[in-house]
């Protein structure tokens, strides 16, 4: 997997390891050294990513939902911290 | 580590007080945050070499080379309502043990959001929570000593050409109570400062000194053996 080092601004440092075509990202996981409530739930953020097609406002979007919808904390990381490191 | 775990599950079901421990690492260790690469932080051959444990936490946060500190946890049920219910004030809450405890040496400590304590601009504390059951587990470490070197000797860095600098940088922006006190504090100096600092900072709770139970080491031990010590939990990210 292709290695992706991103400082969020004003936040932790992100190191996404990524599966990408031309079209979608077939696999994700992202690390760093951020903080996430419950810990758990990042597999619920990597869950909507992948196999997703390379459309960041849509990715955020699904991003920002399941955050929501599973009332996730994030703490030195956000969604467009996410989706910009996806596409560095 | 194991005994964070042990100790929140017994809190939550009335076999064990909450707590404030503090401990010490012997060997030296590395814990690595809980969304952390174990591979991509740390360069565990090198670990095993100098016979340096490398455990992953229920926290997040970053990597941390444990030598010369003193560790503290606190394992606090919401439900008591001494602590904010919002994350970032109660990392406040809690900090404040530790920096007016620091204050009783004279060290000016404060609180640097997220998750850290500053002194003199430089970070002498770095600390982690989570919430488990409606348990708050905070750990965190403060710094007695600290040999940046040896730190990046076993800690890898993004960027190898550029690790020289990366050691400079951290040696302006860490500090330890060793470099700023004349004084030579002991281990347990530091503890009693900080017993007190607690005391101070949670007026309402009643401390007392304990021990560990039997069955608190037995269920700790099981755990380690089970969970911390595996490459299943270490390597999983």
């Amino acid at each position: 997997m292709k290695q992706i080092l991103y400082k969020v601004p004003n936040g932790k440092l992100l190191r996404i390891f990524i599966d990408k075509d031309d079209q979608k990202i077939i696999d994700v996981k992202i690390t760093g050294d951020f903080f996430v409530y419950p810990e758990e739930k990042i597999s619920l953020i990597e869950d909507v990513i992948r196999g997703k097609s390379l459309d960041k406002e849509q990715l955020m979007k699904d991003i920002d939902e399941v955050v929501a919808k599973e009332s996730i904390e994030l703490f030195g990381v956000n969604a467009e911290g996410i989706v910009t490191a996806l596409f560095l | 580590m194991a005994l964070d775990e042990v100790l929140v599950n017994r809190i939550k079901n009335g076999t064990s007080l909450p707590s404030l421990r503090f401990y010490g690492w012997k060997p030296a260790a590395i814990s690595i945050g809980y969304f952390q690469s174990l591979t991509a932080e740390v360069d565990d051959e090198k670990c095993a070499e100098y016979g340096i444990e490398i455990v992953r936490r229920q926290t997040g946060g970053g990597a941390v080379f444990h030598d010369e500190e003193v560790t503290y946890s606190i394992h606090i049920p919401l439900e008591l309502a001494i602590v904010p219910q919002k994350i970032l004030e109660s990392y406040e809450k809690i900090l404040q043990g530790v920096i007016l405890g620091l204050a009783k040496i004279n060290l000016e400590a404060k609180f640097a959001p997220l998750n850290d304590i500053i002194v003199g601009g430089q970070k002498i504390s770095g600390n982690a929570q989570t919430r488990k059951q409606g348990i708050i587990l905070q750990h965190g470490t403060i710094l007695k000593g600290v040999d940046v070197d040896k730190m990046f000797d076993v800690l890898k860095v993004p960027d190898e050409k550029m690790k020289g600098k990366l050691i400079s940088d951290i040696k302006q922006r860490v500090t330890s109570i060793n470099i700023h006190s004349d004084s030579k504090y002991s281990f347990q100096d530091i503890v009693d400062i900080l017993i007190v600092g607690f005391k101070q900072a949670f007026p309402e709770v009643e401390f007392f000194t304990d021990s560990l139970t039997d069955e608190e080491k037995a269920e700790t031990e099981i755990l380690a053996a089970e969970k911390y010590s595996t490459k299943a939990w270490n390597y999983q990210r």
